[in-house]
């Protein structure tokens, strides 16, 4: 299966329902682009502890296809931050390494979070495996 | 980039740094002799005139005799020294000792011609001018030496200071002058046919076929070779420039308060004490008393001096309140060692209080301006050490907008300008005569293309997506890979330039390594290292050909790099390039 960016626009409802998937994995990256939290349910999903995938390095999360997609979201993320946008949400479907060398396709949903005064604080994201 | 490997030296830091400063020409120059000048009086007047009797008027003339025979011993050996550049600090140590033997000869001569000594005391003045002047005028040469070498650091200094300041402001001036000489010589290139076709309007289009030829031959010979030359590196102008000479440099200012126990040395003053000892042991009656005086002066001095400055390492001091401390406090301890001694059984020559108490003084005096000097020249080194690495980032920096602009620059004239004029010579073409509006329409369209001069240099280059076109690119030819992480894609973001330096690093590289080395595979990663982004290319290929190496991208290397190497072995080659970026000359300290 090949990554590729949704075309449909996607909602804070469609987050949540992604997000309140059983097997849904919740993340948060910093603006610096560091994962700063990963849910338990990662485990089931790639067989790794938060702190393990924390650990790791992009082309040891992604194939190149998809870190390429991942990669892409938020160079147009970071740039829309310093020319002083909010960044677009970000939808598509990506493969993950499974520990065990497999790869596992989701769907992936992003949204910036903003702060009180509407300066955009962390990137928000979960991550399903497809059925 | 390439390490340099550590080096090994026998003698500690500052041996080292006092022989160094020890062969410089200021080591021999007339403040060394004004320094010692008090010490050249100490001998004549506080124990020749106990010793030998006579006016202290008398021996003032001695001792002044005296002086200015080492004056000219060290002034003649600088001139005859001047143009050694190997073994200058061993020639300048036997300049030191000539001229103090010279002293001696001169003291003893004298002493002996005004009458003031029935016979010629040549062991005891030679003794004396081998052992302790020389190690007086060595010290003094030293720190006269230090405070010369810590002016020169301090003008190199500021000069580096000015010009990192003016590099910024010349920078966008630069940008400004390259934009413009390109406007001016595309307009002055394109102008004559914006008359023509003003012309044309008043004409209705007669001679529209010259016209078009014309343009033709602007795109030809005019702007394709300009677009070439700009996106070509060896246009960039360079920003290094020669530095600014200055004839006052502001010497960096030493600390407030310093702690006091660091300007007490006792391993250097019991030294030197150990060699003033020494002129006078040779008035013992016997060696074993020789050797006895000049322990008993030298160890207990080291030893309360060590004590002292255990003890005043917590008290802060103003600087010159210190200085005055440990002037006092050496003489004083001196002075109360001969007198300690003079209460003793011990055997001792004779009348030497003050001139313990002169000596000490002097002793402290020395070693704390030498202390003081130094101090001051670590100060100035790392704040130049800082200077140069600020100097070479922000270069670096500039050197990437410069290159990045003549490249977008590059891409306006050979694309926009070069389409307008094509698309003009085309519509002429076609048309059936060149009424108004057509003429109207093709003069905006030029118009509006060379205004693309002056406003570009400022786009963003989506480095992701030029690494995806590299990989699609060599598809079917070699497999080429990268890595990047998020926090890299952030630093990029920051820093629009250093993201079109990188692409154009990879770019050039992988085209090397597949064109020229023949390779398979080409992996690119691409690392945020502290504050510089750093970017390796390694590939399987045959490494670079000897006779190609030179002109394979270095140069674009050299000027958007702070530094880079190029490695090839049996697996292939790697080039390592590390990129300034606007965040490294945010957080220099």
């Amino acid at each position: 299966m090949r990554s590729g960016d949704h075309t449909s626009v996607m909602t804070n409802e469609a987050f949540e329902a992604l997000a309140a998937r059983p097997d849904a994995v919740r993340w948060t990256m910093a603006l610096t682009g560091e994962i700063t939290e990963i849910s338990d349910s990662i485990f089931e999903v790639r067989g790794l502890t938060p702190q393990e995938a924390k650990a790791q390095a992009a082309d040891q999360i992604h194939p190149p296809a998809s870190l390429q997609t991942s990669l892409a979201y938020f160079e147009k993320f970071s740039r829309a931050l310093l020319e002083g946008r909010v960044p677009e949400p970000f939808h598509a479907d990506l493969e993950y390494f499974h520990v065990d060398g497999s790869l596992v396709p989701c769907e992936v949903m992003a949204l910036p979070v903003l702060d009180d005064n509407g300066q955009v604080r962390e990137l928000i994201g979960v991550s399903v495996p497809k059925r | 980039m390439v390490p340099r490997a550590a080096s090994r030296h026998a003698l500690p830091a500052d041996i080292r740094t006092a022989w160094q400063r020890l062969g410089e020409p200021a080591a021999l120059s007339f403040p060394v002799a004004l320094i010692y000048l008090p010490f050249a009086f100490a001998g004549p007047l506080f124990i020749d005139t106990r010793r030998l009797g006579g006016d202290v008027s008398t021996w003032l003339v001695v001792g002044l005799a005296g002086w200015l025979a080492l004056l000219a011993g060290l002034m003649g050996g600088r001139w005859i020294i001047r143009h050694l550049h190997r073994g200058r600090t061993i020639a300048t140590i036997a300049v030191i000792a000539t001229s103090v033997v010279a002293r001696a000869l001169v003291l003893t001569l004298s002493a002996q011609a005004l009458q003031l000594t029935p016979t010629a005391e040549f062991a005891y003045r030679l003794n004396a001018a081998i052992f302790t002047q020389s190690a007086l005028v060595i010290a003094s040469a030293i720190v006269v030496s230090s405070y010369v070498h810590h002016g020169q650091l301090a003008a190199d200094l500021l000069a580096r200071e000015r010009r990192l300041t003016e590099l910024s402001v010349e920078s966008s001036t630069r940008l400004e002058r390259l934009r413009g000489q390109i406007s001016d010589q595309v307009r002055r290139a394109v102008d004559p046919f914006i008359t023509q076709l003003n012309a044309l309007i008043s004409t209705a289009g007669s001679g529209k076929e010259g016209l078009q030829s014309g343009i033709q031959q602007i795109v030809d010979e005019e702007l394709r070779p300009l677009s070439y030359r700009l996106a070509d590196a060896a246009s960039v102008p360079t920003t290094d420039a020669a530095l600014v000479e200055l004839s006052r440099p502001a010497r960096p200012p030493l600390p407030d308060r310093i702690p006091l126990g660091q300007l007490f040395r006792p391993l250097p003053s019991g030294l030197l004490a150990a060699l003033l000892a020494s002129s006078q042991a040779v008035r013992a009656s016997n060696v074993l008393d020789g050797v006895l005086f000049v322990l008993v002066l030298s160890v207990p001095l080291a030893l309360s001096l060590a004590v002292m400055r255990l003890f005043a390492m917590r008290i802060r001091v103003p600087v010159w309140w210190g200085l005055g401390i440990v002037t006092a406090a050496v003489a004083v301890m001196f002075a109360l060692i001969i007198l300690g001694w003079e209460q003793t059984p011990l055997p001792m020559p004779p009348d030497l209080q003050w001139a313990a108490f002169y000596s000490g003084a002097f002793i402290g005096l020395l070693l704390g301006l030498e202390f003081l000097v130094n101090e001051r020249r670590t100060i100035t080194e790392n704040r130049l050490r800082e200077s140069v690495e600020e100097l070479q980032m922000h270069s670096s920096m500039l050197r990437q907008h410069e290159f990045i602009a003549s490249r977008q620059l590059s891409y306006v004239v050979h694309g926009s300008v070069q389409t307008a004029l094509n698309a003009a010579a085309m519509r002429l073409s076609m048309a059936q005569g060149a009424d108004r509006d057509l003429i109207t329409t093709i003069r905006s369209d030029l118009e509006a293309a060379i205004a693309r001069i002056d406003t570009s240099g400022s786009a963003y280059v989506m480095l992701v997506q030029t690494l995806a076109d590299l990989v699609e690119l060599w598809e079917g030819t070699a497999q080429v890979s990268w890595t990047m992480n998020h926090r890299t894609v952030r630093r990029m973001a920051e820093s629009p330039p250093t993201a079109a330096s990188v692409g154009e690093i990879v770019t050039e590289c992988t085209s090397n390594s597949i064109r020229h080395g023949r390779a398979q595979h080409v992996k690119v990663a691409i690392e945020a290292v502290a504050d510089a982004i750093r970017v390796t290319v390694t590939d399987d290929g045959l490494g670079v050909p000897a006779i190609i190496e030179p002109r394979l991208g270095t140069r674009m290397l050299d000027e958007l790099c702070l530094n880079w190497e190029r490695t090839s072995n049996r697996e292939g080659t790697t080039v390592v390039a590390d990129l300034v970026t606007e965040r490294s000359l945010l957080t220099i300290p």
